[in-house]
């Protein structure tokens, strides 16, 4: 909010500091997700998009340590579906580390077991959460962001669990479509996250009515479908499919994917 | 939308406020858009005090930044066993703060069988005080001292447990904001040592009927969302609602068959915008005259599809 005087120099160093995220997720993020971009996830009702968006931030907020691979990043999520759940992401934490000490081949199991807990505490401290129970909160809250990147350099990812939640009441004054909705909020998204390099990555409950339409603000299309088991992902180059299954410790990725030329979708 | 006023701050006067009105600037989000060179202009304030009712407007209306290292903590103080051993091993602890649960089933299925026994047995700890909205007017006092008597309990005992469920009956929706605005004022009161940890509103398609794409409910089905969440998440405390199924196909005419089979043609009522709302939803199922199945539906924490049994007599729920 405040106008600052910094010089280049300053600015650059300001702008680099934030850490990448770079192997977030290798299946879903081919070399990303870069620093500036915007990843939708959208399903339906328990299709696993909570889910999902929590195992990334699980990711996201670990230590490269060992085999661990986290980015080491700290991340905001603006909380208005109320369905993130704590205990779910330390869950799925511990699973990243145990699935990480099964590649390494570190002998003192005790030390790591030590290690583990201290480890996810510490790692919690790079999550900040902010929770909104209505639309004006949490329009004010996204226009809140400059304030809160500024001050926390290590913030590298904003979630957003969900976008749409507080459509209805919106819907009260005057009417729009949720695609118009959402269009409207990413563009208040896109004036706050951009200039400080950070991504982000949001939930939609709805379908969108006109896919075409958003491509060009959206890097990552990320569509649950729960009944036939498949993940889509759309990029501006390329249409995937991925089978997966929720398990009790996250989302597993099966590897037998297919990757269609972004043309034949199109039909 | 929240109107400017002088309760803001009090650099920003009546007088001034009308000024703003006058330039279409009326709520604290047209505010913040506002470009400060142009409320300087429209104000007559200094850009030190523009930016400091900015602030100010953050502070009062915006979101509040929590750190999850210590969420964590509050979270895993804040479990409440229902002392039913299956659905607290289900629940994996007990009800969690929060969490909006929700327990489904057809009529005469259980349902406010099981929420008495929840509702009593958390009310048998000192410290614990249970909200129990009626939207039905059937919460029977005297099926609570039942159950209270089975448990062998003194009179003085049940005396404080009945104390300790404080019951309210809604006969509209109106009235059931009503009551949940006014239990957001009475949680700020309460004590540390003996407070609200369960709210249950037994049932909610008692004052909401919902069966066609009717916008209007659907956005009082989000407000009442957003009301839920609050008092869970603000006053540490989970909420338990109930609700009926929908849609349910011959195949229950046949008798007990696969859960997953009847799962397809079920559905919870209350529409669609209701179905991701609950954190927990969990599903009561008959199986003869006094048996029931309890199961997780669905879950954002727990795992799907885990079950457990239970009995209905006069001495409460009876888990085998």
């Amino acid at each position: 909010m405040q106008s600052q005087i910094e010089s280049g120099i300053e600015l650059l160093a300001r702008l680099n500091k934030r850490p990448s995220l770079r192997g977030l997720e290798d299946i879903l993020f081919f070399e990303g997700p870069r620093s500036t971009d915007i990843i939708e996830i959208s399903g339906e009702q328990s299709s696993g998009k909570t889910l999902l968006l929590s195992q990334l931030l699980a990711k996201c907020i670990l230590p490269n340590y060992r085999e661990i691979r986290g980015c080491n990043a700290s991340a905001v999520l603006i909380n208005t579906e109320h369905h993130f759940q704590i205990s779910k992401l330390i869950r799925l934490m511990r699973n990243i580390i145990n699935a990480a000490n099964t590649v390494s081949f570190t002998t003192d199991t005790v030390d790591m077991e030590f290690d583990e807990t201290a480890v996810i505490k510490n790692s919690l401290r790079n999550l900040l959460v902010i929770d909104c129970y209505n639309s004006e909160q949490f329009a004010l809250t996204l226009r809140m962001l400059d304030d809160i990147f500024v001050k926390h350099t290590k913030i590298a990812l904003l979630a957003i669990d969900s976008i749409t939640a507080h459509y209805w009441q919106n819907c009260q004054d005057n009417f729009i479509t949720v695609d118009a909705y959402v269009k409207n909020l990413l563009q208040l998204v896109r004036t706050h996250t951009a200039q400080f390099n950070v991504a982000t990555i949001y939930t939609k409950l709805y379908k969108s009515i006109n896919n075409k339409e958003l491509t060009d603000d959206i890097n990552y299309r990320i569509r649950l479908c729960k009944t036939c088991n498949t993940c889509t992902l759309k990029t501006t180059q390329t249409v995937k499919k991925i089978y997966y299954s929720i398990l009790s410790n996250g989302i597993k990725w099966k590897m037998d994917e297919k990757e269609i030329p972004v043309k034949e979708e199109n039909n | 939308m929240t109107k400017l006023s002088t309760a803001i701050n009090s650099k920003l006067s009546s007088t001034m406020i009308e000024k703003l009105e006058r330039q279409k600037i009326c709520t604290v989000v047209q505010f913040i858009d506002e470009d400060s060179e142009n409320l300087i202009k429209f104000t007559g304030l200094l850009l030190k005090d523009i930016l400091e009712i900015k602030q100010n407007i953050f502070k009062q209306f915006g979101g509040v930044i929590k750190n999850t290292f210590e969420l964590l903590e509050i979270e895993q103080n804040n479990i409440v066993p229902t002392n039913l051993s299956s659905l607290d091993n289900l629940l994996e602890g007990g009800l969690y703060y929060g969490q909006i649960y929700e327990i489904c089933g057809i009529s005469s299925s259980g349902k406010t069988q099981l929420c008495f026994a929840i509702a009593t047995n958390i009310a048998l700890s000192a410290n614990n005080i249970v909200r129990y909205i009626d939207t039905k007017r059937d919460f029977c006092g005297s099926r609570i001292e039942q159950i209270l008597l089975k448990k062998n309990c003194s009179k003085q005992v049940i005396d404080e447990v009945m104390d300790r469920i404080k019951v309210c009956c809604v006969y509209s929706i109106h009235q059931l904001f009503k009551v949940l605005y006014w239990l957001i004022d009475s949680l700020k009161e309460e004590d540390v040592g003996c407070r609200t940890r369960i709210v249950i509103i037994d049932s909610l398609p008692g004052v909401i009927f919902k069966s066609s794409k009717d916008k209007k409910i659907t956005i009082t089905l989000n407000h009442l969302a957003n009301v839920c969440h609050y008092i869970a998440k603000e006053y540490y405390l989970s909420i338990v609602t109930v609700n009926l199924i929908a849609e349910w196909s011959s195949a229950i005419q046949e008798g007990p068959c696969t859960c997953s089979k009847k799962n397809c043609n079920a559905r919870p009522t209350l529409g669609k915008y209701w179905l991701h709302i609950p954190n927990t939803r969990l599903l009561l199922e008959k199986i003869g005259v006094e048996n029931r199945k309890l199961s997780i539906w669905n879950s954002f924490q727990l795992e799907a599809n885990l079950a457990c049994t239970l009995t209905i007599s006069d001495c409460g729920i009876l888990f085998p």
